[in-house]
C-alpha cells in the first residue's frame, strides 16, 4: 500500500519542474509508455491539483476509461461544478460518493492556488457544497487553512469565508480566534478582521493572548443567545455573521442558530419582550447585560427584578452597572 | 422631524438651495414626517448631504449607461492604464495617475471594466464624492483607492450599514438577499442596489429596474426545487455623510 503522506510521482514532478511542465511530461509518458502513464495518474496519493492540470489529456475517452473510480468521480464533480448549475451536480452526485470526493479535492488541493481563477472557483464550490448542502463540517479546519493561506498570498477569500461561516455554529469563532496565537502577523491581522463583529475585538491595544481569552469568555457567556445572521463581505463593509439576541439574553432564553427561541415564550414573556424591543439599543444592551449577570448570581433576585416595570429595571441596572439612561 | 441649527423645520418652511428638485424634496419630506429626529448643525450640512445623495443617484444611472460588465472577482477586468488588477480581483489605483481621471475612465470606457455588484456601488460612491468635492479637492484627498467590494475603502470614505434604519431614503444602498442561492453561483447570494427614489433601483448585473424584478432575477439563481424567495432586507448602507461634510468643509 502506498504511503499517502508521500508525494505521488506526478506531484513530485510538478513540485520539481513546476505546474507548467507537468502536461508536457505526461504527454511524453503517454506516447512512450501508456501503461506507466495510467499507473501514475491512478496512484492513491495523487493530489487534485495534478489531476486538474492534466484534465485536458485524461478527461475524455479513451483515456478516461482507465482512470480509477476516485479520479473518474473527481472529474465528474469538476465538470458538474463548471456547469454552474446545481441541478447537474445533484444528478451526478446520485451515483458517486460526492462528499468524499469534495473532501479529497479540498484536502489535497488546499496548498495550491495554481494562479487560476477556475481552480480557486472549484475549491470554493467544494467548500460551499460540503458545508451548505451536505452540512458536513469535518473540513472546516481545512477551509480555514485555505482562507489564511490565500490571504497571505493576496488571493480571493470571500466565498471561502462565506462557506466557513455557513456552518452556522458559533464554535467556529474559536477556531478562528486560535490564530491570534500565531507567530505570523498576517494570521493575526486576518483573525481580527474576520472577528471584528465581536465587541472585545475592537480594542486593538490589548495583547493577543488576552484578546483570545476575552473572546473565549464572550463566547462562553453569550453562547445560548448567539445566532447566525448570514451576513457576508458581499453584503456590507462590516458583516456580523453571528449576533447576540439581546431579547433572548434579557429573558435568559436560549435561541436556535437562526435566532428563534428554542422553547415557546409565555404570554408574560412575550409582553416583556415587546416592551424591551421598544427601547433604544444602548438600553437593550444595558438590560440584557445586567439580566445575565444577575441571573448567574442569584436566580431568585433575578426572578424579582425581571418582573419590575421596565423603567425600574433600567434604574437598577444603571445603579449597578453604571452608565446613563437614554 | 428635521432640526437645523436647533430649529425644527416644518413642511411649510422652504429651504434655500433645494428649489424644486424632486429627489431632494422627497428626502426632506421623509425627514420632516419621521418620528426620528434628523439633526443638522447648519443648512449647509443638509444641502451637502442632499447633493451627495443626488450625485449618488446620478452616478448610478451613468454607471449603468457606461456598459461596465458584470464579472465575478475571479474574472474581473479593468483598464490597466489607470488601474492595476490585483490577485484577488480588485482594482488598485496606479501611482502617478490622477484619481479623478481613473474614476471618470470607468464611466467613459465602461466596456473595459468588469466587476461585481458591491464594487460597482463603491465606484458610484467615489464618483459621487468626485462630483460633489470637485476634481482638485478629490485628487488631493483620495490618492489611494482600491476597488474591491466593501473592503479596503479609502480611510476618508467611511461606509456604514444601519441594519434597522428608522427610514429609508433615495440613494440608500439596499440589499436583496437570496437565501437559497445556487451554491455554484455564490455571486447571486444577494444584490446591492441603489434606491433611485422613483420606485426603481440600480443594481450592477440587473440594471435599472424594480425591486420585484431584482427578486425575480435572484430567484432564477436558486438551487433547484427551492421555493424560498429572495427578499429585500430592512438595512441601508451609505457613506458617512457627516464625516464627508466635515472633510469638505475643512478646505
Amino acid at each position: 500500500m502506498s504511503d499517502l503522506f508521500k508525494l505521488s510521482t506526478l506531484d513530485m514532478i510538478r513540485s520539481e519542474k513546476g505546474s507548467d511542465e507537468l502536461p508536457e511530461y505526461f504527454r511524453k509518458m503517454l506516447v512512450r509508455n501508456p501503461s506507466k502513464a495510467i499507473e501514475l495518474i491512478n496512484e492513491d496519493n495523487l493530489s487534485f491539483p495534478s489531476l486538474y492540470i492534466l484534465l485536458p489529456q485524461i478527461g475524455k475517452p479513451p483515456f478516461s476509461r482507465y482512470l480509477s473510480s476516485r479520479n473518474r468521480d473527481a472529474i465528474t464533480v469538476t465538470k458538474a461544478i463548471r456547469s454552474k448549475n446545481f441541478s447537474r451536480f445533484r444528478q451526478v452526485a446520485v451515483n458517486i460518493e460526492a462528499p468524499e470526493i469534495l473532501k479529497w479535492i479540498l484536502q489535497t488541493g488546499k496548498n495550491d492556488s495554481l494562479s487560476r481563477g477556475e481552480y480557486i472557483d472549484i475549491l470554493d464550490s467544494c467548500a460551499i457544497i460540503l458545508v451548505r448542502e451536505y452540512r458536513d463540517y469535518s473540513m472546516l479546519p481545512v477551509i480555514k487553512e485555505i482562507i489564511y493561506n490565500r490571504y497571505k498570498q493576496g488571493l480571493f477569500i470571500h466565498d471561502m469565508v462565506w462557506a466557513f461561516f455557513e456552518c452556522r455554529d458559533p464554535n467556529c469563532i474559536l477556531m478562528l480566534a486560535e490564530s491570534l496565537n500565531s507567530n505570523d502577523e498576517r494570521d493575526i491581522e486576518l483573525t481580527k478582521k474576520l472577528l471584528k463583529f465581536i465587541p472585545v475585538v475592537k480594542y486593538n491595544d490589548i495583547p493577543n493572548d488576552l484578546l483570545y481569552r476575552n473572546i473565549c469568555y464572550w463566547l462562553k457567556d453569550n453562547y445560548p443567545f448567539i445566532y447566525y445572521t448570514g451576513e457576508s463581505f458581499q453584503q456590507m463593509p462590516d458583516p456580523s455573521p453571528f449576533e447576540v439576541s439581546l431579547g433572548a439574553k434579557y429573558l435568559h432564553k436560549k435561541v436556535t442558530n437562526d435566532g428563534k427561541f428554542e422553547n415557546p415564550l409565555s404570554e408574560a414573556e412575550k409582553q416583556q419582550l415587546n416592551i424591551f424591543n421598544t427601547l433604544d439599543v444602548n438600553s437593550q444592551i444595558l438590560l440584557s447585560s445586567y439580566s445575565f449577570i444577575l441571573h448567574n448570581k442569584n436566580i431568585y433576585w433575578w426572578s424579582n427584578w425581571i418582573n419590575y416595570p421596565i423603567n425600574e429595571q433600567l434604574r437598577i441596572s444603571v445603579d449597578m452597572l453604571g452608565g446613563t439612561l437614554c | 422631524m428635521l432640526i437645523i441649527s436647533g430649529n425644527t423645520v416644518d413642511t411649510n418652511t422652504a429651504i434655500p438651495g433645494v428649489n424644486n428638485d424632486e429627489i431632494k424634496l422627497k428626502i426632506i419630506n421623509i425627514m420632516q414626517k419621521s418620528s426620528y429626529i434628523y439633526r443638522f448643525s447648519t443648512t449647509k450640512e443638509l444641502l451637502f448631504i442632499l447633493d451627495m445623495r443626488k450625485n449618488i443617484i446620478n452616478a448610478s444611472k451613468m454607471l449603468y449607461r457606461s456598459r461596465m460588465r458584470f464579472r465575478t472577482f475571479k474574472d474581473s477586468v479593468c483598464n490597466e492604464h489607470y488601474w492595476r488588477r490585483t490577485f484577488e480581483g480588485g482594482f488598485l489605483l496606479k501611482r502617478d495617475v490622477m484619481p479623478s481621471r481613473a474614476v471618470n475612465d470607468i464611466y467613459a470606457n465602461g466596456q473595459l471594466y468588469g466587476t461585481e455588484c458591491a464594487t460597482a456601488i463603491v465606484i458610484v460612491y467615489y464618483k459621487a464624492v468626485l462630483d460633489t468635492f470637485g476634481e482638485e479637492l478629490f485628487n488631493r484627498l483620495f490618492t489611494d483607492i482600491y476597488l474591491m467590494d466593501w473592503q479596503n475603502l479609502n480611510g476618508k470614505l467611511k461606509v456604514t450599514t444601519d441594519r434597522k434604519p428608522p427610514d429609508t431614503f433615495p440613494a440608500d444602498c439596499r440589499y436583496f438577499k437570496n437565501p437559497d442561492v445556487d451554491p455554484l453561483t455564490p455571486e447571486w447570494q444577494g444584490e446591492n442596489a441603489i434606491d433611485l427614489g422613483n420606485g426603481y433601483y440600480y443594481g450592477h448585473g440587473v440594471g435599472i429596474t424594480t425591486g420585484d424584478r431584482i427578486i425575480y432575477a435572484l430567484n432564477n439563481h436558486r438551487k433547484p426545487g427551492s421555493n424560498v424567495s429572495a427578499y429585500l432586507l430592512d438595512s441601508s448602507t451609505n457613506p458617512d455623510y457627516k464625516s464627508l461634510f466635515n472633510l469638505y468643509n475643512s478646505f
